[in-house]
């Protein structure tokens, strides 16, 4: 006689119950990861003058009267001009970063790693502190937005060089050596050859970047000034005292802007890229 | 047009010697391989040849004029990948115009030069084709082109018809034959397959753990093989220590048989299994026995136990005989190649 | 050039080193050393560390970063698994519309979350009015300005990393030990428990520590809904350093931070090594 396999009676319906209670969880949490943000934008439209949700009626007039706000307009304009700035300085070290890493053999390359990503292992608010620290031993507290722009492209490199460095390993070294073959010195092969063939990962990078500096508060919140403060930070002070619904417009916009964004990295290097670590 | 000299080129990484002591000369216009097995340093120097890897020591000549010090892009070398390395993001025609334009060619000229040669490698027209759109073989023939309008002082190939089927590869074989002829190009071409360096070849080196083995031409290698490392890579069957030796003869299982030997006792004998036939008696053959046939068409291969020599030894002949048959075997009068013991023989 | 002239691995090495050895570990390390300086007297000494260890102020933050960082592992846990699940093993449609919605929130700043949930948590939030308004209770509850707001928006901003790292080890089981589980018998919830669950185990741990170090040195979120009466160890740091300007205090805060984030990328590397050897041995 052999053994066989029974299916025992309370398979099916557990089997069922999983299946129900997975999907069930599933919306639930998705639900609960898009909740701030759609509430946000519907209630952004209300026409009253108390920020309610659902909202009441539908208007177009929170987004009119935050472009008349100085204060919206000016740390606007000092976030992109951090984050922008920031972004190419890291721009120049990630690539120069990856270069190493990939093309190079040297025997201090696992500490070089290590350097290079550094800026994630150090807590965020830690940096901060110590660079506030540093800026007020030395007295810049009056180059407010040097410190961002520099503080900023520390934070950035190593964001920037994973996606550059990937699509660095991914570049065939023969089409680099093919090209200086043919006579091209390494200067003219790393444009000609290399930097098209990167080009995505640092899209991807310095949009990955970008939005980093331009939404950050951690670092900003030690180092702007009375002058330069930037959109997060303001908006932070504002939303207190702002009981209206002129802050939920302005959320909407930016979350609009990060949309557009993010469907760009989907198109050019795909959302793997925020699975390296 | 021009000629290829290296003298006692040698890479070592730490105590590991990738090429030593690599010595040979290229002459204008012939076509030369560099053949072994993989890791045995043939790309290592064509590498040095190109200027990605310094040479720890040794000289590269090319026309009389050393190389070593020159960078990579100012050497004027045409070199095919393995893999082709073409530049996906750029036609056909802007690749092959790649190196014109580092040489500051008209755009006029450029495009002449370029369908000039596309016509060359046979393919005509194919300018505006991305790579992608291209077979294995029309990039092989890109890439050959690509490396030839820069008219190089020397082809360099390293193994270019390895990712090519069987098929393709016998007529990329003939192609790349044809084209080095109507081109004159002075050409080293690295490959792990024998069939290849001895149809292409006007001469051969054949290299072993960073060392240069033999030189010799392609009938000279496969006629005469030197060592048994040579006669093995080229498919000699059967190679074995022989009783004894003296000069002129080899002595196997108490028989003498001719051969061009010094007498020196440490030599190998090689014997092909197209070189031994059935027959002879009792005085001029071997007695064994068949152990194993396998049928092959017009030729069979037998593996035959003979007594005295420690591996059996493979047959080839049109004679049909079954499993267990008792034989004598005789190799062909003048077949014995005599060789250097350079590597280790398997025993059973 | 493959293998790269010393000097030019210098030349193009060098800039990228200098700008965050001086800017970053520099400033670190100084921090460090005046967090062992006390302002009694010269030389260096764990005094300020004692006297923070002492202070009840220091302890509550610390222990409140502990339970908020145990409840947003947890809960990062809870909503992570089936969520990695349906992802890895759903239609490819509906897998990019779950994997949208999941990471798309990496790219949000901190202060847009933060007005999001309080809109949703707020005195007159979305819930407050619907409980009220059900009847359920008389009085808004306090949601917001609390730990269980942190819980609520760091949850929130840690659950992808949570995610991504569960499909990593789920997309990697081979789906043959399912079909060969299956052959030999077991039903699918016998293959869920014994085959899938075992083989994301380490997924699931390094996930879980990269949450909770992630969770214990957040600034941003716990700073916007926790409030200035209930801070956490980052916030505390902040506190002590730009309201308070007690700089012996927020340095020794930002030295545990310091340790505790090397500490915790440290058992990171060791655990993923250690586990990930066990997966590909085993």
């Amino acid at each position: 006689m052999s053994y066989q396999v029974t299916e025992k009676i309370w398979e099916k319906p557990l089997v069922e119950l999983g299946r129900v209670f997975l999907w069930g969880s599933v919306c639930f949490w998705l639900v609960f990861v898009l909740a701030p943000v759609v509430v946000t934008v519907v209630s952004s439209f209300t026409a009253a003058e108390f920020l309610t949700f659902p909202p009441k009626g539908f208007s177009l007039r929170w987004y009119f009267r935050v472009m008349e706000l100085d204060w919206f307009l000016t740390s606007m304009r000092t976030s992109l001009i951090v984050a922008t700035v920031s972004t190419l300085i890291a721009t120049v070290f990630a690539v120069m970063a990856a270069r190493v890493l990939t093309r190079h053999r040297f025997r201090a390359k696992g500490a070089f790693e290590i350097l290079m990503l550094s800026p994630l292992i150090i807590p965020g608010v830690v940096f901060g502190f110590a660079f506030f620290n540093v800026v007020l031993q030395f007295r810049l507290e009056g180059l407010s937005l040097l410190n961002l722009f520099v503080a900023h492209s520390v934070v950035t490199i190593p964001l920037m060089l994973r996606p550059i460095w990937s699509s660095m390993a991914g570049t065939d070294l023969s089409l680099e050596e093919a090209a200086q073959c043919l006579g091209a010195t390494p200067w003219v092969t790393f444009w000609k050859i290399t930097f098209p063939m990167i080009l995505p990962g640092i899209v991807a990078g310095a949009i990955i970047a970008f939005t980093f500096s331009f939404n950050d508060i951690t670092i900003a919140i030690f180092l702007v000034g009375p002058e330069t403060q930037t959109l997060p930070v303001q908006l932070m002070s504002q939303i207190e005292y702002t009981p209206d619904a002129s802050p939920a417009a302005i959320t909407s916009i930016i979350i609009f802007f990060t949309l557009i964004l993010f469907f760009i990295i989907d198109r050019t290097v795909g959302m793997d890229v925020f699975a390296q670590k | 047009m021009a000629e290829v000299k290296l003298t006692g080129l040698s890479k070592y990484y730490g105590d590991f010697a990738a090429a030593s002591n690599v010595s040979f000369d290229v002459e204008s216009g012939s076509f030369l391989s560099l053949l072994g097995p993989s890791g045995c340093g043939k790309t290592t120097t064509l590498r040095m040849i190109i200027g990605f890897e310094e040479p720890t020591a040794g000289d590269i000549f090319i026309d009389g004029a050393r190389i070593n010090d020159v960078k990579p892009w100012l050497r004027d070398l045409g070199v095919v990948f393995q893999n082709y390395a073409l530049f996906p993001y750029m036609t056909v025609a802007e690749n092959v115009a790649f190196g014109l334009r580092r040489r500051g060619m008209e755009p006029a000229d450029i495009r002449r030069r370029t369908s000039e040669f596309l016509e060359l490698v046979g393919l005509p027209g194919k300018e505006d084709r991305f790579p992608r759109q291209l077979s294995g073989g029309q990039q092989q023939r890109v890439a050959l082109a690509r490396a030839l309008v820069i008219e190089p002082r020397v082809l360099l190939l390293d193994e270019p018809l390895s990712n090519l089927d069987a098929k393709l590869r016998a007529e990329m074989r003939f192609e790349l034959k044809r084209i080095q002829n109507e081109t004159g190009v002075t050409s080293v071409f690295v490959t792990h397959d024998q069939e290849e360096a001895l149809t292409l070849s006007d001469r051969i080196v054949v290299m072993n753990q960073g060392e240069v083995v033999t030189v010799g031409k392609p009938k000279e290698i496969w006629e005469r093989p030197t060592s048994a490392f040579v006669a093995d890579f080229l498919g000699v069957e059967n190679i074995f220590a022989p009783d004894g030796a003296e000069p002129g003869a080899v002595v196997i299982n108490g028989k003498r048989f001719a051969a061009e030997h010094d007498g020196r006792s440490s030599r190998l004998v090689g014997l092909r299994s197209t070189d031994i036939e059935f027959g002879g008696d009792g005085d001029t053959g071997l007695a064994g026995r068949v152990r194993q046939t396998s049928y092959r068409g017009a030729i069979n291969t037998y593996v035959v136990d003979v007594p005295g020599i420690p591996r059996p030894l493979y047959v080839s002949t049109a004679a049909d005989l079954p499993i267990g048959s008792d034989v004598a075997v005789k190799p062909r009068d003048g077949a014995i190649l005599v060789l250097e013991p350079d590597m280790e023989i398997a025993t059973e | 050039m493959s293998t790269g002239a010393k000097r030019e691995t210098y030349i193009i090495g060098a800039p990228a080193s200098v700008w965050l050895v001086v800017l970053l570990v520099i400033p670190c390390l100084y921090l460090l050393f005046q967090s062992l300086t006390p302002l009694s007297g010269a030389g260096l000494s764990l005094e300020n560390y004692e006297n923070l260890v002492e202070s009840g102020t220091f302890r509550k933050a610390l222990r409140r970063s502990i339970i908020v960082s145990v409840w947003v592992t947890a809960l990062t846990v809870l909503a992570g698994y089936p969520i990695a699940l349906v992802a890895s093993r759903a239609s490819s449609r509906a897998r990019t519309v779950v994997m949208v919605i999941v990471i798309f929130p990496f790219l949000l700043s901190a202060v847009v979350r933060a007005y999001g949930w309080t809109v949703i948590l707020g005195e007159n939030g979305v819930v407050n009015d619907f409980l009220v308004g059900i009847g359920l209770i008389d009085e808004p509850l306090r949601l917001i300005q609390n730990t269980f707001a942190i819980v609520v928006g760091e949850t929130h901003v840690l659950l992808p990393y949570m995610v991504l790292s569960l499909l990593t080890v789920i997309q990697r089981i081979d789906r043959n030990l399912e079909a060969a589980a299956m052959s030999l018998g077991a039903s699918p919830p016998v293959i869920f428990f014994k085959v899938v669950v075992p083989l994301t185990l380490p997924g699931l741990l390094t996930g879980m520590l990269l949450v909770f170090s992630l969770s214990m040195t957040a600034f941003a979120t716990p700073f916007l809904l926790g409030g200035p009466r209930s801070p956490i160890l980052t916030v505390l740091m902040y506190q002590y350093a730009y309201t308070l300007f007690d700089w012996s205090k927020a340095t020794a805060v930002a030295g545990v931070l310091l340790v505790l984030g090397l500490g915790f990328v440290i058992l990171h590397r060791f655990v993923s090594r250690r586990l990930m050897r066990d997966v590909e041995a085993g």
